[in-house]
């Protein structure tokens, strides 16, 4: 019995130590996952998927809390390792991922379920998490004295400030304009947030790129959120077509209409311009240089963009009459599905993992017994520690 | 894509001392665990394979089904009421190939873990 017992403590321990792990090595961008099924389901629920959507309408859901429990829990748990995250060149700009999936979860409130209510809450809690990640991120790295070199410190996923800010608009199209008095008002504020966005990807894109060239590149270096290059410009072309589709009679948006979809289709064309590009680079990354697929939190931040490419093409063959575009919409959509599914399956095996690990702790005694003799060697084996990032 | 797990069966045979195959608790003698442990993720990793490319054929039959049913005004509304069955009938696949998955990534897992066990009671890391 007693034997039973502390074997039972054994287990336990790998349990808390496992989830530890985890824990304090998890990524701030992990709201990716909630904004890759946000975005393929709203993709689904456009081209008449509609079973599909559902679906993944009532995984993001959960999803979406989960990711928000978690992410405090890390706050209260690891206290340090959360603050160091906000002034960390490479973490950092993660945190814009919440802002971009509250925004898309309330677009699929706005389309799925018709909750204005809900959409315009979710957008005004996306509005103060955006003020709260631009004016903190950017500021702890402005300050931080010791800063990264350009090759170390810049990558794709500091393009997720475009995306919150883009997500911003185009969630605010949908919800701002009917619900309050000054409807000029409205579309001049989510106009504003479209060129922030415009502006924000024109300097980074601008470093990236010249990261890409002039900087030495390994396959480590060209992460999944690269992806992110081309997302960012799609939600901008998405959010193009949201404020054409809002202008409705405002004196603003009819005057700046030429303006604004001549930027969206320079927005689509610079996303499509990216593609073969990305592809290209992935087929090096992993067909050449033989970096091996394996699960990382980070390639939601490559399914986010093929979703969003599906969604923003929708919208421009909409906007603009362009029905010789809508096999790409379609396209896109089926492959980001696949590459969302390929992602989830990595993410549920980790679940699969943690719960064998918890049940043998119970079900096994003996075997973990005398495990507990061998603890030391056991501990040092990398079978249960956690490799990769979180 | 693939997941990383522990223990590999090539790694595992690799380590498995010959004269070693008596575990110390009076457990199973480690040989038949081993062998078991392989074949755990042998059919494991068949079954993850197989799960994924009846996933991937029902979600692609599922977005042509659909897809079919858009085409023009006339001809989608002909063929959206007929591809309803149709459309389920996919679904019902993506649901199947998931499952097959989820069985095999159980099966797959539960072997590489008693590998992982055996490999350390073994006295050997059970990675380099």
């Amino acid at each position: 019995m007693k034997e039973g017992s502390s074997a039972g403590l054994l287990g336990a321990a790998r349990v808390r130590r496992y989830v530890g792990e985890r824990l304090s090595s998890m990524h701030p961008a992990y709201f990716a996952m909630s904004m890759a099924t946000g975005i393929v389901s709203i993709a689904c629920h456009l081209l008449g998927l509609r079973d599909l959507s559902a679906l993944l309408f009532w995984i993001n859901v959960p999803a979406y809390a989960l990711i928000w429990i978690a992410m405090i829990a890390r706050a209260m748990v690891f206290p340090r390792a959360f603050l160091a995250d906000w002034t960390s060149h490479q973490r950092g700009p993660g945190f814009f991922t919440s802002v971009a999936a509250t925004c898309v979860l309330g677009s699929q409130f706005f389309l799925l379920r018709h909750s204005p209510a809900i959409a315009f809450g979710l957008w005004v809690f996306g509005l103060v998490l955006w003020v709260i990640c631009t004016y903190t991120v950017f500021v702890a790295l402005s300050i931080r004295e010791d800063k990264p070199s350009l090759g170390e410190g810049i990558n794709g996923g500091w393009l997720i400030a475009v995306v919150a800010t883009q997500a911003i608009c185009v969630l605010g199209c949908q919800v701002l304009p009917d619900r309050v008095a000054n409807r000029d008002a409205a579309l001049f504020f989510l106009t504003s947030f479209w060129l922030c966005g415009g502006m924000l990807y024109i300097w980074m894109i601008s470093l990236i790129f010249y990261r890409y060239t002039f900087f030495r590149f390994s396959p480590s270096d060209l992460m999944p959120p690269y992806w992110i290059n081309m997302g960012a410009v799609a939600i901008s072309t998405l959010a193009g077509t949201a404020l054409s589709a809002a202008a409705g009679d405002s004196p603003l948006l009819t005057s700046l209409q030429p303006f604004v979809k001549g930027f969206t289709i320079l927005y689509w064309a610079t996303a499509t311009w990216w593609i073969p590009m990305l592809l290209v680079l992935g087929i090096w990354r992993h067909g050449v240089r033989r970096v091996p697929f394996a699960y990382d939190p980070l390639y939601w931040g490559l399914v986010f963009p093929l979703g969003m490419y599906s969604v923003c093409t929708y919208r421009l063959v909409e906007t603009f009459d362009l029905p010789f575009l809508g096999w790409i919409s379609r396209g896109f959509s089926v492959v980001a599905i696949l590459a969302w599914m390929f992602t989830f399956f990595g993410l549920v095996t980790r679940f699969i993992y943690l719960t064998l690990l918890a049940a043998r702790a119970r079900v096994r005694p003996k075997e973990n017994q005398a495990a507990t003799d061998r603890l030391p060697v056991f501990e040092r084996t990398s079978a249960f520690q956690s490799g990769g990032q979180s | 894509m693939s997941t990383s797990h522990p223990t590999s069966v090539d790694q595992h045979q690799a380590w498995m001392p010959i004269h070693e195959n008596q575990s110390r608790d009076g457990a199973p003698p480690i040989d038949s665990r081993a062998t078991r442990a392989v074949s755990l993720q042998r059919a494991g990793r068949a079954m993850v394979i197989a799960g994924f490319v009846i996933t991937v054929v029902g979600i692609v039959a599922y977005c042509m089904v659909t897809f079919a049913g858009g085409l023009d005004v006339d001809m989608g509304d002909l063929l959206l009421h007929n591809a309803v069955p149709f459309a389920r009938a996919t679904l019902g696949v993506l649901g199947l190939g998931t499952l097959v998955w989820l069985v095999g990534s159980f099966t797959y897992l539960r072997g590489a873990m008693d590998a992982d066990e055996d490999t350390s009671e073994a006295g050997k890391p059970s990675e380099p």
